[in-house]
């Protein structure tokens, strides 16, 4: 049930990771555009396109999180079941404490910074920092999953 | 506890327990701060710091642009392009192997992207002309070390807009160091092929290299634009990168037609993910290094070396053996990033030029791509060539020597750096 939701939202996410990513490509492109064709210096493509990137890296790890995709050192042999497990659960503790310091201190960072407006784009600030609670949030998700998913097999 | 101790022990504690590297980073920066009572809110505001620079976004930019090169046929007409160039010497599809490496290296900034590449074209090729498998594998991920030294690199991107050093120069002073390690390889590849009796492939004909080169002048324009560009002032770094994936998009899927346009929404979504890894730990590199300038790391270390050795050569070669050591372990961009102070504190020790130190740096750092437990490169190309890691280590060590070995005449003559830039880019200087 649960790996079946986190499913649906990690499509969803990889469906506005690839929008994301495209706008991004098409802001910096028109920047290029505007300044070196048209001779027109646009500054709001500048605070857009590091929006896009914010948005995208903290989704993003999220993202690699479930997949497995963020870089590990591995320096201990195979097949040891039980050294595995031990690894696990210590990767499963240090993804929590990375999650508590992205969620509530990421909040705190965007409440204070809510205040403040990115003037080109007409909107708060606090947005450029959001995408580091809702990464967390994320990745709170696939923790769960995980833990689901590590805890499975010592029942049986 | 001292909290720098505290900072690297708990580090590469974590690191050792397959923690991952930015969680790590993240970590151990959080128990130090909570030890010296600093809130933990500045922790994520360092973090969103370390990424909020018009400069890195290059990097998600030329990463994309490896993944376009592999996606369609733009990777097969460069190694015909390097097999028409140098296939016909001894030992000919290891020369392809480093001469395509450098040309791949001058369209893209990733040496992983590299490896996978060429590695499951050549490797297969090598082992069936009979080449050693774990010679295959090493000089595969070896040669695909030059994606971080000759330009556009990402390394030097990030060491560029951290370290206040201008990119064009330190794009310019990636060339001469890069092509030599290529050549490097390839005399080396050459007195293996003569030792072991390894192949060559017959000369094509004039006819055939003029038509592999046609076919492949479309995508060598890249460098062409992007260094072209940069260098010459008419576009930032970032925008040549995003005219780099501009022409290489056209390419794929308008001229060449190798990719249907419905398999865009796939690569970027990958392409997302690509960069998102690397730049989180690149976040995470912000805060563990801001930590590292708080404690005065950098005087510790500046001091430690300079109390063993005044002789800027001494300093330097310390400096190289430390690299090469937090290599193995980091990879290149954290370590940039997180050594940056280190690493200029002792360059103006020795008196050595930031553009120097920039490209030294990353050219010592490179060989962590291939050294374990960290190898990323080594990785995947024993996994392409299905050598055992163990062979395929012995194998690239004397390779990695050769990158070591023009670092370090780098130190005796500058101009393989600094030449290019102070012929092209005075203005730098």
């Amino acid at each position: 049930m649960l790996k079946r939701f986190n499913d649906v939202v990690m499509g969803a996410t990889e469906a506005g990771l690839w929008i994301g990513f495209g706008a991004l490509i098409i802001t910096v492109g028109l920047q290029v555009t505007a300044r070196n064709v048209l001779g027109l210096p646009f500054i709001w493509t500048l605070d857009l396109a590091q929006l896009l990137f914010s948005w995208i890296v903290f989704i993003g790890a999220a993202v690699a999180y479930r997949r497995g995709a963020h870089y590990t050192v591995d320096i201990w042999p195979e097949n040891s079941p039980r050294l595995d497990f031990a690894l696990r659960i210590v990767g499963l503790v240090a993804a929590a404490i990375v999650i508590y310091v992205l969620v509530l201190h990421g909040w705190t960072l965007t409440r204070i910074r809510w205040t403040g407006t990115v003037e080109s784009l007409g909107i708060s600030r606090g947005w450029m920092f959001i995408p580091i609670p809702l990464g967390g949030a994320l990745m709170l998700l696939f923790l769960i999953e995980a833990l689901w998913d590590t805890a499975r097999p010592q029942k049986a | 506890m001292n909290p720098l101790v505290l900072l690297l022990l708990s580090f590469f504690v974590l690191i050792a327990l397959r923690v991952n590297i930015g969680f790590s980073l993240i970590i151990s920066s959080v128990l130090v701060m909570l030890t010296e009572g600093l809130p933990l809110t500045s922790v994520v505001n360092q973090m969103y710091s370390g990424i909020d620079s018009f400069t890195l976004l290059a990097v998600p930019f030329f990463m994309f642009l490896g993944r376009v090169l592999n996606a369609g046929s733009i990777t097969h007409r460069l190694l015909r392009v390097a097999d028409s160039a140098v296939g016909h010497v001894r030992g000919g599809l290891g020369h392809v192997n480093v001469f395509v490496s450098m040309v791949f290296a001058s369209l893209s900034g990733s040496a992983a992207a590299d490896t996978a590449s060429v590695g499951s074209i050549l490797i297969p090729a090598m082992k069936k002309a009979g080449y050693d498998p774990a010679f295959a594998v090493a000089l595969t991920a070896a040669s695909s070390t030059l994606g971080v030294i000759i330009p556009p690199s990402i390394i030097l991107i990030v060491y560029g807009a951290f370290g206040n050093v201008s990119i064009g120069a330190l794009f310019l002073g990636g060339i001469m160091p890069g092509m030599l390690i290529g050549l490097f390889m390839m005399g080396y590849t050459y007195v293996l092929a003569l030792k072991h009796g390894y192949p060559a492939n017959p000369f094509p004909g004039i006819r055939s290299v003029g038509g592999a080169l046609v076919r492949g002048a479309a995508p060598l324009m890249i460098p062409v634009l992007v260094l072209g560009g940069i260098v010459g002032g008419f576009v930032t770094p970032t925008e040549g990168s995003i005219l780099a994936v501009g022409w290489a998009l056209f390419l794929t899927f308008v001229l060449y037609r190798d990719v249907p346009l419905r398999a865009l929404p796939r690569m970027l979504a990958d392409g997302a993910i690509d960069f998102a890894v690397p730049i989180f730990t690149v976040a995470g590199a912000a805060i563990f290094g801001w930590m590292i300038a708080y404690l005065g790391a950098a005087q510790i270390v500046v001091d430690f070396i300079t109390g063993v050795t005044q002789n800027p050569y001494g300093i330097m070669l310390m400096l190289i053996g430390f690299l090469l050591l937090v290599g193995t372990v980091l990879n290149p961009i954290s370590a940039t990033l997180i050594f940056l102070p280190i690493i200029q504190a002792l360059g103006n020790q020795a008196g050595y030029n930031p553009v120097h130190m920039g490209v030294l740096s990353t050219i010592v750092l490179s060989v962590g791509l291939v050294t374990p437990p960290y190898g990323i490169c080594l990785l995947i190309a024993s996994q392409i060539g299905e050598v055992r890691l163990g062979k395929a280590m012995l194998a690239v060590l004397p390779i990695c020597g050769l990158t070591v070995l023009v670092a370090c005449l780098s130190l005796v003559f500058p101009q393989i750096i600094l030449g290019l830039p102070m012929w092209f880019a005075p203005q730098f200087f």
